[in-house]
C-alpha cells in the first residue's frame, strides 16, 4: 500500500487565505507526507470544474516540481444544488461529466464520486468515463457501509458492467472503534456535559440502526435538560462515526481503487484511538490491495487546537510503522 | 458551527457605501458553493434588517434576496468574499454590533426522511468598525 495526502486535511489553514496552492503542496513534500496527492476540485481550484488552461498548467507543474503522483481528484455530486428541487438522473449525469473531464485534463486517474447519486447515474456515465479513461471511485462514507442497500445495488451494477472505470473509495470513518474524544469534547462549548457524553458513547456502541440511536438519545437527554442544539451536536457523533467491522471490507476489496484515511487525533503513543489502522492495513493488504491511502484530517470540522500539517505528519508516522510490520 | 466560522467576518468586513453599507463575508464550509445554497440573517445593534433590503453580490454580479435559491450557477469561490449590501445609512469610523447568521444548505449531504440538504448554520457576533 502507498501513502498519500488529501488537501482536504488543511481546510482550516486553506480558508485563512494565508497559503497558496504551492505553499500547501510544498509543505506536504517538505514533511515527506507520501508519494501521492489528492485534491478537492471545489476547494483548491477556482472555477472548478471549468478550469482554465493556466490552472491545468499550474497543477501539473506543482505535481512535477514536488514529485507527487496525482492520485485522486475529488468531485462533489451536488444533487441538492437547487435547494427546492433535486436533480434528476440525466441532470446528475451532466453535472458529473465536466468533473470527469477536469480529472482527465489534470492527469488524475481517479475521480472521487459520492453516493448522493444512485447506481443508475454511474452506469450511464461508463462510456463517457471509459473514453476519458478516468475511474469513477465512489466513496463509501458512513452510513454507506458495505451492507447498505445502495452499496449492494452499486456492487451488483459493478459486477454487471465489468469495466475498469468503476470502483469504490472506502472511507475509514465508516469502520470506527470509538467516537473520538476530541470530537466529543468540542461539543462542550455548546454546553454538553460529561454525563451526556457518556450516554452518547454508550448508545453509539449498541447494535441498532442510526435513526433508532437518534431517538434513544433524545429520549434520554431531554428529561436531563439537554437543548435541541446540544442534541443536534451529539447526533453528529452518530452520523460521522460508523461502526462497520473492519473485516467487512473484504467483500468489496476487488473493487477498491483508493482509500480515505480519515482521522481525528492521536494518543500519547501516536495511535489513533478511534480508528484501528493496524487492523485496516492488515485487511486491505491481505486482500491484495496495493493502491493508495490518503490522509484526511477531519479537524477543521471541530477543533483548531492542532496544526493540520503536524497532525498529518503524525498519521504518516503511524502508517509507516504499520507498513514496516505488515 | 466550527473552527471555519472564524473567517466569516474579518475586521474589515463592514464598509460604508454611497447608499448605505455592505458586509463582506466568507463561507464557513471547506469548499466553494453557489449562492443557491446560502441564506443570511443580519442584525445591526440588535435590529434585524429586512431581507427585502438585501442586495447580494458575488463575482461582480448583483442579486435580490428573492433570487437566491435559483442562483445555482453563481459560485462563490471558497477564498473569495461575497457581499451583502443594504441601503441603510451607516457612519464611517463608528463601531457597530453585527450579528450575522450564515446558513449553508450542503447540496451533497442529504439528510432526514425527505433527503433534504444538510443545514450547516453559523452565527457570528462581532463588534466591527465601519470602514
Amino acid at each position: 500500500m502507498k501513502l498519500a495526502t488529501s488537501l482536504f486535511s488543511y481546510a482550516y489553514e486553506w480558508n485563512s487565505g494565508q497559503y497558496t496552492l504551492e505553499d500547501v503542496i510544498a509543505e506536504t513534500r517538505k514533511r515527506n507526507l507520501g508519494t501521492g496527492l489528492e485534491i478537492i476540485g471545489f476547494q483548491s481550484l477556482r472555477g472548478f470544474p471549468f478550469i482554465s488552461n493556466e490552472t491545468i498548467k499550474e497543477v501539473k507543474h506543482l505535481l512535477e516540481k514536488y514529485e507527487f503522483e496525482p492520485v485522486a481528484l475529488d468531485a462533489n455530486i451536488d444533487v441538492g444544488i437547487k435547494r427546492h428541487a433535486k436533480m434528476g438522473i440525466d441532470e446528475t449525469v451532466e453535472y458529473i461529466k465536466p468533473q470527469i473531464l477536469a480529472a482527465q485534463k489534470l492527469g488524475f486517474p481517479i475521480l472521487r464520486c459520492q453516493t448522493t447519486a444512485p447506481a443508475e447515474v454511474y452506469q450511464k456515465l461508463v462510456p463517457f468515463a471509459e473514453k476519458a479513461n478516468v475511474v469513477m471511485g465512489i466513496e463509501l462514507h458512513t452510513p454507506y457501509s458495505v451492507d447498505h442497500p445502495s452499496v449492494i445495488k452499486m456492487t451488483e451494477m459493478f459486477e454487471q458492467m465489468q469495466t475498469h472505470v468503476l470502483g469504490f473509495v472506502p472511507d475509514m470513518g465508516t469502520c470506527m472503534r470509538a467516537i473520538p474524544d476530541a470530537l466529543l469534547n468540542s461539543f462542550k462549548t455548546a454546553g454538553v456535559t460529561d454525563e451526556m457524553i457518556a450516554i452518547t458513547k454508550e448508545i453509539w456502541h449498541k447494535d441498532i440502526p442510526t435513526p433508532t440511536k437518534f431517538g434513544e438519545l433524545a429520549q434520554t437527554l431531554v428529561p436531563m435538560g439537554a437543548t435541541p442544539p446540544q442534541i443536534g451536536r451529539l447526533n453528529m457523533a452518530f452520523s460521522m462515526n460508523g461502526r462497520q467491522p473492519v473485516e467487512s471490507w473484504k467483500k468489496i476489496i476487488p473493487y477498491v481503487v483508493h482509500l480515505h484515511g480519515k482521522f481525528y487525533g492521536f494518543d500519547e503513543n501516536g495511535d489513533e484511538p478511534s480508528i484501528d489502522y493496524p487492523a485496516i492495513f492488515k485487511v486491505f493488504h491481505e486482500g491484495g490491495y496495493n493502491g493508495y491511502i490518503s490522509s484526511e484530517y477531519e479537524g477543521s470540522a471541530f477543533t483548531d487546537e492542532f496544526d493540520a500539517f503536524d497532525q498529518v505528519e503524525k498519521q504518516h508516522q503511524l502508517w509507516k510503522r504499520i507498513l514496516q510490520n505488515l | 458551527m466550527g473552527p471555519l466560522d472564524k473567517y466569516i467576518l474579518k475586521e474589515d468586513a463592514l464598509e460604508a457605501t454611497e447608499n448605505g453599507f455592505q458586509l463582506k463575508f466568507q463561507s464557513h464550509w471547506y469548499r466553494s458553493l453557489p449562492l443557491s445554497c446560502m441564506d443570511f440573517n443580519l442584525k445591526i445593534n440588535g435590529q434585524e434588517i429586512e431581507k427585502s433590503k438585501f442586495k447580494i453580490k458575488a463575482n461582480g454580479n448583483e442579486y435580490t434576496y428573492k433570487q437566491l435559491p435559483e442562483l445555482d450557477k453563481e459560485w462563490l469561490y471558497i477564498l473569495d468574499r461575497g457581499m451583502l449590501e443594504v441601503t441603510q445609512p451607516m457612519e464611517k469610523g463608528k463601531e457597530y454590533e453585527v450579528e450575522f447568521k450564515y446558513d449553508l444548505h450542503i447540496p451533497y449531504i442529504l439528510v432526514g426522511p425527505q433527503a433534504t440538504p444538510l443545514l450547516a448554520s453559523s452565527v457570528v457576533t462581532k463588534n466591527l468598525v465601519c470602514q
